[in-house]
């Protein structure tokens, strides 16, 4: 599989401050790479660098082969960028926005138009063409944000936690906008500390934490790295702590806990514990509430894997 | 490339009415307060009219008076004479109507304040006595020649030439008005401030974006520059029209007062762009600056105070010679007076060099493409 | 208090701004103005005009140096590096000489042999009052002399002569309180400030306003368990605060300049009146928080209105000299009736107090206005939002 980007061995010092330390990266043409991590792992310094807007210490940074560097025009036509902070101009109607900056890679008047009209049509603004951007909700505006990223078509997309303060309904039509871009070929790299949301679209995860890489793999591949399968939820008013204990010694649990009314095992494997919880509550007559059977999530494994979890 | 970019920086800037507004705004009510202040002062204080001035007249004295008549007759007169009695020639003095009062009774004036027409009445009276004496003088010591002599002391020879330097527009004032067109140039730093902190990406997110594009920096900067520079020459343009409308004689030579106000405003832009490039800085902070530099560099060409840029002439001209304020003042004062352009070629070069200058630094700080930083 | 102490935080961005403004008038008024003679203590005598002139003698006889000895003895003599066209326009141009007398060759024996015209050479601005007094004095001269050869004398006998008769002069008076269009430096100094004050407290205070305005931050602050009404109070202490802070400055500035002076019944009256303005000043102030959209456009009201006031009220160009139309329109605005204050309290007679304390009283009607101006447009925005 070719690679879009390959990040060796990077490094970036902020003064005392090691950024980025030693950082890998390899981005499959073709896929949906997601980078989580807290703040301040080192996931905007990174994207910043292979855009080489940031200088870095030391590493090689390789886009669709060739090395990355400012004046690398021929690689920056086929990159797009959708960043946290919307950048658009406030003086200019969402029409003029996204023309100015397709502008920028597409010579072509009439090419440009009509790729000005489906990134319109894409986001949905078509209502919305002549309105200034501080007439436009912060979903409609970060829609004008993307489009404004995308509407060259590029090889190369990135979004950098682009649904922050995004209402639900927007989120969801977001996603599915960056599925479509993904279909018609495009690589996209997304960051965000929104697990859902990498977990929905990502094909692949790359979990940062304090400028290294923590862990990398599919959704499968990471989970199957910890310990915890899955995680059994009851509640139950006033248990005892020898039930506790017992339920703790269940096969395949590692660990039992028991806070406000609700009971939470941990197993390690196994393919009924669920059933075995339940058999034991029954037997030892202990009446109990909702029951809760989880998978591991991202968050699971970031606490495993770190020791602190993804929203710190 | 470059035509999007321009295309768009020009919209971009017709669009921010209000900084457009103000920026031609400024100059425009700065110019009409100043003409309203002193469009007349020059000719009011300085220019010679005929001294209105109210005579109370003592039985003794009616050759003085019979002077005094002769002065207030014909075109241009020296004086304007009015005779009355005391008490109204006192009220006459306090309300202005007349600049003095003289008692013919003993040759002596009155006047309210130490100022040129009482200098003038005061002139008149001395000549009127000294002429006495010397008639005396010689009458007593050679009567024969006396009807002579009187002859030439009542006639007006005039014992010398006069000349000037130049027949422009002489009006000390006009300072002011070339100070306006300094600052304004200066100001237009505030719009490069605002439009260059949208091209850099340490600044903005928009900044940030736009450093991505595939086409050198340079590109979208230099197309920033032309649109800023072109929008701001015709504003200091428009605000030229508005001053010779309402009076203010900036001596003809159009194609040479745009070239000054060309340099001036590109000078003032790469000022602005400079700025813009510290990045460490807030946007507000940067506007200080800003205004700070224009306001300095403007009252020290005479924006506020008449004197200061003379003063500073006699004792540090270097300092007048690099302040672009100063230089594009005195442009427009030797267009106004001077008859050949050698002041005025000797300013526009030292203007060009400092726009080139500027302006070179300014890309080069905005080349940077890579950050330490974001 | 909360919003008090973040009141001070953001003022210490804008202090650079009002330090430069602060330090401009300073520098100006104590390195430009006071020192050349713009303030002379208040003369209750008279005294003559004279010209400043400049002299090329290129005869070097008894004859042109009695005339520059003459000429000298009335007029101010001021030296010329250079005989050139444009030194002597730039010198007359910033008003440095008034006039340049060219003595050529051959002067003393032209006078000699009584010719009559074309003796000397004046260069000047044609048609001012002080170049005609100058050449009134030195036709005078020129023709007594001629006089005196005509009856016979010689040469250097009739210049004596021309000397003794010349020294005739003529008692002029003044009425008695003196010449009150002379000011004197506090007078400078306090007129001054009425462009300066507006200038730097609108530049200052205005954006402090504007950010608790901004819609945002308001509603933030609003829901807050803060009442209202001290939200209020806190920003008008820090307001005030900054006024008199400010005033303290200038009135220390004013006791190194002026030292005893300031604390006189004038000077006292001078701060009283300076305090009545910073109020103005701070009316203004609000009114321009309500107004301006952003930073940009309070920096250009800001000077727009202080340097506008300046103009036309009589504290850039003395009222004398203004216009009958510009200080009618002068009237409705605070900075006239600032610098008449002033200009009374110069001249500090006891019966003058009411009249300084009239302007005082308008001075803070308009503050009171403004502060009403600022209100209602704040009102119509908020509904309106």
């Amino acid at each position: 599989m070719a690679l879009a980007i390959k990040v060796s061995n990077l490094v970036k010092r902020y003064k005392d401050l090691v950024a980025l330390d030693h950082f890998n990266l390899e981005v499959e043409e073709g896929e949906i790479l997601g980078l989580l991590g807290p703040n301040g792992s080192g996931k905007t310094t990174t994207i910043n660098c292979i855009l080489s807007l940031l200088s870095y210490d030391k590493g090689e940074i390789l886009i669709f082969d060739q090395e990355m560097k400012p004046d690398s025009y021929e690689i920056k036509k086929n990159i797009g960028v959708v960043m946290q902070n919307v950048a658009v101009f406030d003086e200019m109607n969402v029409y003029e926005n996204i023309d100015y900056f397709c502008g920028l890679y597409i010579q072509d008047k009439n090419l440009r138009k009509q790729y000005v009209e489906e990134a319109i049509a894409f986001v949905g603004l078509e209502d919305y063409k002549k309105f200034l951007p501080k007439k436009l909700s912060g979903g409609l505006l970060r829609r004008l944000n993307i489009a404004c990223g995308i509407a060259h078509k590029p090889k190369l997309i990135f979004f950098d936690e682009p649904t922050v303060a995004v209402d639900p309904q927007s989120r969801n039509q977001i996603l599915e906008g960056i599925l479509a871009l993904n279909r018609n070929g495009a690589t996209i790299i997304y960051t965000s500390h929104y697990m859902e949301e990498v977990e929905q679209i990502c094909t692949r995860i790359v979990i940062m934490d304090n400028g290294k890489n923590a862990a990398v793999g599919t959704k499968e591949e990471l989970k199957k790295m910890i310990k915890n399968t899955e995680s059994i939820s009851v509640e139950i008013l006033g248990l005892a702590q020898e039930d506790i204990d017992t339920m703790k010694r269940l096969p395949h649990a590692y660990s039992a806990e028991y806070a406000d009314n609700h009971l939470k095992i941990n197993f390690s494997g196994g393919k009924h514990n669920l059933v075995r919880v339940l058999e034991y509550l029954q037997e030892k007559n202990i009446p109990f509430g909702r029951v809760y059977s989880e998978l591991p999530t991202l968050n699971d494994v970031f606490l495993e894997i770190t020791g602190k979890a993804l929203r710190d | 490339m470059f035509f999007h970019n321009f295309k768009y920086a020009l919209k971009s800037l017709l669009k921010t009415k209000e900084t457009i507004f103000w920026t031609l705004i400024f100059p425009i009510a700065l110019g009409t307060f100043m003409y309203m202040a002193f469009g007349n002062l020059m000719d009011q204080e300085e220019m010679f009219h005929s001294v209105p001035v109210a005579v109370v007249s003592g039985k003794e004295n009616s050759e003085l008076e019979t002077v005094l008549l002769a002065l207030s007759e014909g075109e241009d007169p020296m004086l304007k004479v009015s005779f009355m009695e005391e008490p109204d020639a006192l009220k006459a003095l306090e309300e202005e109507q007349v600049e003095g009062v003289i008692y013919t009774s003993d040759t002596s004036l009155l006047v309210n304040e130490s100022n040129l027409n009482a200098s003038m009445l005061e002139t008149v009276l001395e000549q009127y006595k000294q002429i006495e004496y010397v008639c005396a003088d010689i009458g007593t010591n050679n009567p024969g020649m006396l009807p002579e002599v009187v002859m030439q002391l009542m006639g007006d020879q005039e014992y010398f030439i006069e000349t000037t330097t130049s027949d422009g527009c002489q009006n000390e004032y006009y300072n002011y008005f070339y100070a306006i067109f300094a600052m304004s140039c200066l100001f237009a730093s505030f719009s490069a401030i605002s439009r260059i902190n949208k091209l850099q990406a340490n600044v903005s997110a928009l900044g940030m974006r736009r450093c991505l594009s595939p086409n050198g920096k340079i590109v979208a900067v230099t197309a920033e520059y032309l649109a800023l520079l072109i929008v701001h020459f015709i504003i200091e343009l428009i605000v030229l029209a508005y001053l010779m409308l309402l009076g203010v004689d900036f001596g003809g030579h159009y194609p040479a007062i745009a070239l000054i106000l060309l340099l001036g405003c590109s000078i003032g832009l790469s000022i602005g762009v400079i700025i813009a490039s510290i990045y460490k800085l807030s946007e507000g902070a940067k506007m200080g600056i800003a205004v700070s530099i224009g306001m300095l560099l403007s009252v020290m060409a005479d924006l506020c105070a008449a004197g200061i840029k003379d003063f500073i002439e006699h004792h540090v001209p270097v300092l007048n010679r690099i302040n672009p304020a100063v230089v594009i003042s005195d442009s427009f004062y030797a267009l106004n007076v001077y008859d050949d352009y050698s002041r005025y070629t000797g300013n526009m070069l030292i203007l060009s060099v400092m726009a080139v200058l500027l302006l070179g630094i300014s890309i080069m700080i905005l080349g940077r493409n890579k950050y330490a930083s974001l | 208090m909360q919003v008090f102490k973040s009141y001070w935080k953001i003022l210490n961005r804008y202090k650079g701004q009002m330090i430069m403004y602060l330090s401009i008038f300073m520098v100006v008024l104590f390195c430009f103005i006071i020192p050349n003679d713009m303030g002379e203590d208040g003369e209750n005598q008279y005294t003559s005009m004279k010209a400043k002139f400049a002299v090329f003698d290129y005869d070097h006889s008894a004859a042109s140096e009695a005339l520059i000895s003459y000429l000298e003895g009335i007029h101010i003599i001021v030296e010329l590096k250079e005989d050139d066209t444009e030194t002597i326009q730039d010198e007359l141009f910033n008003r440095n000489i008034d006039c340049v007398l060219r003595i050529p060759e051959g002067f003393g024996e032209k006078l000699a042999n009584g010719e009559q015209t074309g003796l000397v050479e004046i260069v000047a601005i044609m048609g001012t009052t002080i170049s005609m007094l100058f050449e009134t004095d030195l036709n005078t001269y020129l023709n007594f002399v001629n006089a005196y050869l005509l009856a016979g004398y010689d040469s250097k006998i009739a210049i004596e002569h021309t000397d003794t008769a010349l020294n005739q002069q003529v008692d002029v008076r003044l009425p008695e309180q003196g010449d009150t269009s002379v000011m004197g430096n506090r007078y400078y100094y306090f007129n001054y400030l009425g462009w300066v004050l507006i200038c730097m407290m609108v530049i200052g205070i205005a954006p402090i306003l504007m950010v608790y305005n901004k819609k945002n931050l308001k509603e933030r602050v609003h829901c807050s368990a803060y009442p209202f009404s001290r939200i209020h109070q806190e920003i008008l202490l820090g307001v005030v605060l900054t006024g008199i802070g400010i005033c303290a400055v200038i009135i220390a500035g004013a006791v190194i300049a002026f030292q005893g002076d300031v604390f006189s019944a004038s000077g006292g009256l001078y701060i009283l009146n300076m305090f009545s303005y910073m109020l103005v000043a701070l009316g203004f102030a609000f009114l321009v928080s309500n107004l301006a959209a952003n930073v940009e456009i309070v920096n250009m009201f800001a000077n727009v209105i202080s340097l506008g006031m300046a103009f036309l009220c009589g504290i850039f160009v003395p009222t004398e000299v203004l216009g009958k139309g510009v200080i009618a329109i002068a009237h409705f605005l605070p900075a006239y009736w600032y610098s008449q204050a002033c200009g009374r309290i110069e001249h500090y007679t006891n019966g003058a107090l009411g009249e300084i304390l009239t302007c005082m009283g308008i001075e803070l009607l308009f503050a009171a206005t403004l502060v009403v101006l600022g209100m209602t447009i704040s009102r119509k925005k908020r509904v309106e939002a």
